[in-house]
Formats: C-alpha cells, structure tokens, sequence
C-alpha cells in the first residue's frame, strides 16, 4: 500500500499539483482524475502534430506513461501541468514522426514557425476545454443528459425528449435552465481566446 | 388566464427568444416559422440581435470542449497507472539494475532535477534494490569465502575439518 488515497470525491476538487503528488504516493483515484481533465487535451495536441488517430492515441499513452513515472518528482510551482503535458506529447510527437520518416530532419518535423505562439494557443485550448467541463459540472444530471443530447450528440428535439422519457415542452424547458445556469458560471470566466 | 381563453400567440420576438434560450444560436433545427422569424428580427430589433450574440458566446464555450478519448484509451492509461502502482518487488529490483529502462522524457518544467523516475520516485527503490543486492552478494562471498580461509589458515584437508580446528582453539570449553 503506498499511502493514503485522496478518495473518488475529494479529487475532483484537487489542483492538478494536488494531484500528480498523490499520484506520486499511489493514489489511483488522482491518477484516473488527471486522465480524467487532461486526456482529451493531449489527445488533441498529439491528433494535430501527427494527423493519424491510432498514432495519437499511442503517444498519448505513453505521455501518460511519463506522467505515472514522474509524478513523484513533480515540484508544484515551478510550471503548469498543461505546460508540462504540452511538452512531452510535443516531444513525443518528434519521435514518432522521426520514427515515420527516419530520412527527415528535425527543422522539418517540427513544424510550427513560433513554437511559444503556438503552445500559447495550445494552452489557451486546455483552459476554456477545462472551464467549460467544470461549467457542465455543475449542471444537475437532467440538465447535464439534455446539452449532452441536443448540443453535443445533434438529435432532434423530438429525439432528445423521447431519449430522456420526457414531452419536447419538457426538455425545452430543461435546456433553457441549464443554459442559464451556464451563463451564469461561465459569466466569472475571462474568455482565453479574447487574450491572443 | 380564463379557462375558457386561448393564450395569445407569441410574438416573433417571443418566439425567437424562446428558440435562442433552449437552444442556442445553432438555428437549424428551430422550426422553420422561428428561422424566419429571426432573419426579420437581427437586422429590425436589437434585442434580437443582443440575444442571438449571448447564445452564441455560450456556444463558442460549448464547441472549446474537446472531443472525449475512446473509453478503450482511457482504461488503457489507466491500466497503465495500475501496473506502475503495483509494481511487484522483482520489478522494482529490476528497476533498480536498469535505471534507464522504460520511457524517457528528459528534463522538464516543474520536474524536481537530479535521480528520478517511477511514482514515488524510483531512484528510492533503485536505492534500496541495489542495497538488497548488496548485502545478498556479501552474504554468499563470505559463504564461499569464510570455509576456504579457515582450511589455508588451519591446513586442514577440507572446509568441515578447519571449521572443527577453528572451534577448539578459539571458542571457550568451559561454561562461561
């Protein structure tokens, strides 16, 4: 047994740093919450560096892979954990794409022309995927089904309602309070993109 | 209301606004009646066009989440982590006889400098895995060794023999 384990309900409200420092004593359930925010995100970088979905979920493994072995080393302060993880999957994205064409050089496998420009932006995408998963967060479960159905999984309205055992009235008026309730968490929030 | 009275008919404004806040600014699937009715009403009425740019700030935010990861990949990482956790001892020995095995990333931001790697930091279990190996080698030389020592020392014909000499001269026959 390797330490104390933060428990499923007391990660979600860990910072990343909380996090990969129990990570570092073992904990799995740290382990499942920072997949949980920043798998999607790294999926992403590692997707539009390569091109190919089975090389960027390979990467990505093995971004999280590094991620296991070096939690225990983390020292929370020093840089952000987005920062952290945009570097390795940048890193590991050179090997495989070295790998994929061995005859190439590196100037042109890495191919962004301003590199800081470009994991500015990349940063910039983790935070509002972050703020917006922890705005759907505080949606009630009802709430959270009816964006999911009508906003993310583009059914018809009819579809929606019949999927959720409710009249169309019924899950119109669901969306309309989930709505404002996202407008209203979301209103704190500076948008990152006006930043650029 | 009157039972016996029908309600009014919404207004295009109504209409619009009750599209906008259940559905946001995604117009193709409103009703046909509700698309036109919001065409006639950006351009004429500005609390049109202020509600139409809400929603759709609200679903600028909504598109920023990123697609979610194939649950296969999820329970691949995961499995991952498991594995790492569990490492059994014999693992970690080897872990600790071949430090540069397994993935590199080099330095990093935020990463603490100097021995590294493993949850827990395997340099600790490096440490003590080479520890172990240590002492177990010590161990077995002074099986091996010791007899032999002991059979030059005394000139006895085998190990069993010098160990006997050994004893007599040098551990006490009387009770102490």
């Amino acid at each position: 047994m390797y330490g104390h384990t933060l428990g499923e309900h007391l990660v979600a409200s860990q910072t990343d740093d909380e996090l990969l420092a129990a990570i570092g004593r073992g904990d799995q359930a740290a382990g499942a919450e920072i997949v949980r925010r920043h798998l999607g995100y790294v999926l992403h970088i590692c997707n539009r560096k390569l091109g190919n979905r089975a090389e960027a979920e390979e990467a990505a493994q093995d971004v999280f892979a590094s991620v296991w072995k070096n939690a225990g080393s983390w020292q929370s302060g020093q840089a952000k954990v987005t920062t952290w993880l945009f570097r390795v999957a940048s890193n590991r994205c050179i090997d495989i794409l070295r790998r994929r064409r061995p005859t190439a050089n590196l100037d042109e496998i890495s191919e962004p022309s301003d590199p800081s420009a470009n994991a500015e932006e990349e940063l910039q995408i983790a935070d509002r995927d972050r703020i917006i998963r922890a705005a759907l967060d505080t949606l009630t479960p009802d709430q959270k089904q009816a964006i999911e159905l009508v906003y993310y999984k583009d059914l018809k309205q009819r579809e929606a309602a019949e999927g959720m055992g409710l009249s169309v009235a019924a899950l119109e008026s669901i969306l309309r309070r989930a709505r404002a309730k996202l407008h209203q968490t979301l209103a704190a929030q500076r948008d990152p993109l006006e930043m650029i | 209301m009157p039972p016996n009275q029908m309600p009014p008919n919404p207004t295009p404004l109504e209409t619009v606004e009750a599209m906008l806040s259940a559905y946001g600014s995604q117009t193709d699937s409103w009703p046909a009646e509700a698309q036109a009715a919001l065409q006639g009403l950006l351009e004429a009425e500005p609390k049109a066009a202020a509600l139409f740019a809400r929603e759709k700030s609200l679903d600028d935010w909504l598109d920023a989440r990123l697609p979610d990861p194939s649950p296969q990949l999820m329970e691949s990482v995961l499995a991952n982590l498991e594995t790492q956790i569990k490492a059994s001892p014999a693992e970690i020995v080897n872990l600790a006889l071949n430090p540069q095995s397994g993935p590199h990333s080099g330095p990093q931001p935020g990463l603490k400098s100097g021995p590294q790697s493993g949850p827990k930091s395997n340099w600790q279990k490096s440490t003590l895995g080479a520890s172990l190996t240590a002492l177990a080698a010590c161990f077995m030389a002074g099986f091996i060794v010791g007899p032999l020592v002991f059979e030059t020392l005394t000139g006895a014909g085998d190990p069993l023999a010098s160990l006997e000499i050994i004893s007599t001269v040098f551990l006490p026959t009387e009770p102490l």
